[in-house]
């Protein structure tokens, strides 16, 4: 028989103390919950690690049909880059293009899942806290787009450029690897943001689809930072994402770190002092995100309520 | 100690929506709805408290403010002695609802998946959600489907798996938002008395519905929610004695004669008839006759006068299907009260 506790009602009783170990049960709730609906997707899966080695062969199949001549390209990539490995490095930009990308849907698009499924209500009645939830989701976010980006990289590189994945060069993947792990933390606060725009607005996906390109030039994806102009350059500064692609780009090709570019350049482990900043950075993006997030959750409440998209 | 008595109180709650309409290309105009107007009533413990109203008549958007997920616009709500807009996260510590049904679940994990993330959700740690999850199992008759993925279940058994979710937290008060709504009649039966058992071992229940059988068989009280106002609350007997001297005639007429309506004025002319009303929307299909509708006749002494009223029809030339004479229900409380039908949408206004 179901044994309810309602023999007395006190409010005493009914007020309950919410500490660390109950945020935690939440967010592993969340995170195995994730986990196990990512698995029925397996092939969802698999074209997240096919794609960006379809994205890489665009650039390299692009220099033979121009018939351009392969050596010089070669040579121009290893007098700025000292790396023979044009390809390889090709893979890496793809791949972290597309995972920054991610991040920046991925609290949007698993709140928007969950509006379509006509579960958003139930999960947002219950008494875990936003932030648990939130905490969950991320960490879910983070371990799967990382397995997915590792995959995706060793695939194309033994496909594209075995030799950078048995060189030394290699090596340095798992440093970026430990700079974009600690870069998705600020991404996960802008992802907050745009979760509150996915609740706020009905048609937001064109918004999104715009403020990611908007974000990736300032970011330094498609261009290094210091070629862009002075007053994105400005912007760039204050988001983190800039940081973490500039010194992922630092890692990879040598260029100079983001405190080196402005002007500091006598620091030791100039890349640690850069993550430390991305950290600090990140942690407030989060609190910025989630706290947007929290006030329209509140609008929206007072308005028509969470179910309508 | 204070020992929360009512455990629910609102007290002139009003919920206004606007509607955008566009005028021009550059104007728009917010049409407000009055989702609810000046709702005040108390819920006892240990009561089933059910919402009785026709679609669109603003019991979701109540529910919805009684579970936190809405703010009301004017007014005040308290839930288990705390209020739904000031104190939200204790309010949602001590209830559970089922709002959506089925929906409320997720289909691509199994019963047990679902149940295991929503005790997570409630703070239980996994020991204990397991001893609860065994329990629900076995009084709910889980077993045969619980480790199958929800999107292979039938709709009754998503709506047990639904159901037993909105007990995960043990609470002492549940709302559930149509529960037998989209449940063919024998599952609808076995919810019914899941409820009742539910509420004999002590657990308030706040249920909309506007199935008038489903409010009268279950509910201690029921208050009849129309256009967002409640129009009266009572036990089923004592809002069904208010309408006791009158009598209640369910007619069944071919659809097609529904739009000449000069026979519902000649019978709204008839001085014993109170009110009459017929089914605007829901046609049932009868194989000789097509589609027929239901009109219902309130009226004093209907059996001495039923003559008069079948003449009214066949002045008109509509056959009649059938003819029923019936004891007063919850629908001739709505129906006397409103002049429409439960069945009747309202929700376009």
């Amino acid at each position: 028989m179901i044994k309810l506790n309602t023999n007395s009602l006190a409010t005493e009783q009914l007020q309950k103390n919410i500490n660390f170990k109950d945020h935690l049960t939440v967010a592993k709730g969340v995170f195995k919950q994730q986990w196990i609906i990512s698995k029925s997707y397996i092939a969802n899966t698999l074209i997240y690690i096919i794609i960006p080695f379809v994205l890489s062969l665009f650039p390299i199949l692009l220099f033979r049909a121009l018939n351009v001549n392969q050596e010089s390209v070669t040579a121009n990539f290893f007098g700025g880059v000292e790396s023979e490995h044009l390809n390889g490095f090709i893979v890496l930009g793809v791949n972290l293009w597309m995972l920054i990308l991610i991040f920046l849907w991925d609290f949007s698009t698993y709140l928007r899942d969950e509006q379509y499924a006509g579960t958003l209500e139930t999960l947002l009645m219950s008494p875990a806290k936003r932030y648990s939830i939130l905490t969950g989701r991320a960490a879910f976010s983070i371990l799967f787009n990382i397995i997915v980006m590792f995959s995706s990289t060793v695939l194309s590189l033994l496909i594209l450029d075995r030799g950078l994945l048995f060189s030394q060069q290699f090596l340095h993947l798992l440093a970026v690897i430990g700079v974009v792990l600690i870069g998705t933390i600020p991404m996960i606060g802008i992802s907050y943001l745009i979760g509150g725009l996915v609740l706020r607005f009905k048609e937001i996906y064109s918004l999104v689809n715009t403020l990611q390109w908007v974000f990736g030039v300032i970011m330094g994806i498609y261009a290094p930072f210091t070629t862009l102009p002075l007053a994105i350059r400005i912007m760039g500064f204050l988001f983190p994402g800039t940081w973490s692609v500039t010194d992922i780009r630092a890692l990879t090709t040598g260029s100079p770190p983001m405190l080196s570019l402005l002007g500091i350049k006598s620091l030791n482990l100039p890349i640690l002092w850069d993550t430390i900043i991305v950290v600090a950075f990140g942690l407030l993006w989060c609190l910025f995100g989630y706290l947007l997030f929290s006030k329209i959750e509140f609008r929206i409440k007072r308005k028509e309520g969470l179910s309508k998209y | 100690m204070i020992i929360v008595k009512k455990v629910i109180e609102v007290e002139n709650i009003f919920k206004t929506y606007f509607r955008k309409k566009r005028k021009n290309l550059f104007n728009v105009e917010n049409i407000p709805i009055h989702a609810c107007k000046n709702v005040s009533f108390t819920v006892e413990k240990g009561e089933i408290f059910a919402l009785l109203g026709p679609n669109g008549a603003g019991k979701t958007t109540l529910i919805k403010i009684l579970t936190t997920l809405l703010l009301p616009t004017a007014g005040r709500a308290k839930v288990l002695g705390f209020d739904v807009e000031k104190e939200p996260n204790k309010v949602r510590q001590n209830i559970n609802a089922m709002l959506m049904g089925e929906r409320s679940i997720y289909w691509k994990l199994t019963g047990r998946q679902n149940l295991e993330y929503f005790a997570s959700l409630y703070h239980i740690p996994s020991k204990e959600a397991n001893i609860r999850i065994k329990n629900l199992v076995s009084e709910l008759d889980l077993e045969e489907f619980f480790d199958r993925k929800v999107e292979t279940y039938s709709s009754g058994q998503k709506f047990k798996i639904a159901f037993a979710k909105s007990l995960i937290n043990e609470p002492p008060l549940i709302f559930l938002d149509e529960p037998t709504a989209t449940l063919d009649p024998r599952a609808a039966r076995e919810v019914r008395q899941i409820v009742k058992e539910l509420n004999q071992k002590g657990t308030t229940i706040f249920l909309t519905t506007h199935n008038m059988h489903e409010a009268d068989e279950l509910s201690d009280r029921v208050a009849i929610l129309d256009l967002g106002e409640i129009i009266d609350i009572n036990t089923p007997n004592t809002l069904k004695e208010k309408v006791s001297d009158k009598e209640s005639v369910k007619i069944e007429i071919p659809s097609t004669f529904i739009n000449q309506q000069d026979w519902l004025m000649s019978l709204r002319e008839l001085n014993f008839v109170n009110d009459v009303a017929f089914d605007q929307k829901i046609n049932s299909k009868n194989e000789e006759s097509g589609e027929k509708t239901v009109v219902r006749v309130i009226s004093t002494k209907t059996r001495i006068n039923l003559s008069e009223i079948i003449d009214v029809f066949e002045n008109s030339e509509i056959p009649l299907l059938s003819i029923n004479s019936e004891r007063s229900s919850l629908e001739d409380v709505f129906l006397s009260k409103t002049g429409r039908l439960l069945s009747e949408d309202t929700s376009i206004r």
